[in-house]
């Protein structure tokens, strides 16, 4: 049973600690399937963001030593 | 009939087991992450020894969610070493996102700064790589636990290190759910003394660094 908590914050390690509890109960099949489903997609969506080097690594707050691109 | 249930109890159980102490069999099915690591490390340990830390490790052990960088420690290398992995990595379609000059990701490596490689010309996921040259990065490699997939061992740095850095130093929202689900997903196979001891070095340097 996922109790949803009182606070956004506790719902999210409510979730957590489910998630972990169902990857224990379930077949490997079953819950990475389900895993795969989630990142795979978050990384296609990822991969179409349009940014430079100097643009990505300017929100990271890191250096780039590429000119202008 | 209780001999049936029982036996699908154990089938549906989780296949994450230890082999040895530092060895873990994982038979999932490995998502397009998993796949790009792979790719990754498949170059990166023919140069060197490598350690992954942090996010990745919590995701390849079945957390939900998904990550832009995968962090990499990699023993310190001479130049001549470095050169022919920076070669390589290129040679397979890679490139440093922060530079492309080898001499000055060299330097910057030396310095404690990390740098990041992606696949050319794409910017996410990408492999924030570091040179383990302090005695925290170095202790990553104290305990290395080889995860055995479907497609090859990955190295990460061990289970209990990787809750107390996230516990007692990131401790950001996300890093303590990454440790929430380590722990419970390993429950009592987890060894509390080096969780003290990733602990205690984590204050260490810290009071080191309080001090400089």
């Amino acid at each position: 049973m996922l109790d949803p908590g009182k606070t956004n914050r506790e719902g999210r390690i409510n979730f957590v600690i489910y998630w972990a509890n169902y990857i224990k109960n379930n077949s490997d099949e079953k819950w990475s399937k389900q895993q795969d489903f989630l990142i795979s997609s978050q990384i296609e969506n990822a991969q179409n963001i349009e940014l430079t080097p100097k643009q990505y690594l300017k929100i990271k707050g890191e250096w780039c030593n590429r000119g202008q691109i | 009939m209780q001999g049936g249930k029982s036996k699908v109890a154990r089938e549906n159980k989780l296949k994450v087991e230890f082999i040895d102490k530092n060895t873990l069999k994982l038979d999932k099915v490995l998502n397009k992450l998993d796949r790009f690591v792979i790719d990754f490390i498949r170059i990166l340990e023919k140069y060197v020894d490598y350690v992954i830390i942090s996010g990745y490790v919590s995701i390849l052990l079945g957390r939900s969610r998904a990550t832009e960088d995968i962090d990499i420690f990699i023993k310190e290398v001479t130049k001549d070493i470095f050169k022919e992995l920076y070669q390589g990595l290129k040679n397979n379609g890679y490139w440093c996102i922060n530079v492309d000059d080898f001499e000055e990701v060299y330097k910057y490596l030396n310095e404690g700064i990390p740098v990041r490689f992606a696949l050319k010309d794409t910017i996410v996921p990408n492999f924030e790589v570091a040179f383990a040259n302090n005695s925290s990065r170095k202790s990553a490699f104290e305990y290395v636990l080889v995860v055995v997939t479907q497609l090859g061992n990955i190295n990460i740095s061990s289970i209990e290190r990787q809750i107390a850095y996230k516990k007692f130093y990131l401790k950001s929202d996300k890093d303590l759910e990454d440790a929430i689900h380590l722990e419970v997903l390993f429950g009592d196979k987890l060894n509390k003394e080096k969780i003290d001891k990733s602990r205690r070095q984590i204050e260490n340097a810290r009071s080191r660094q309080n001090k400089s």
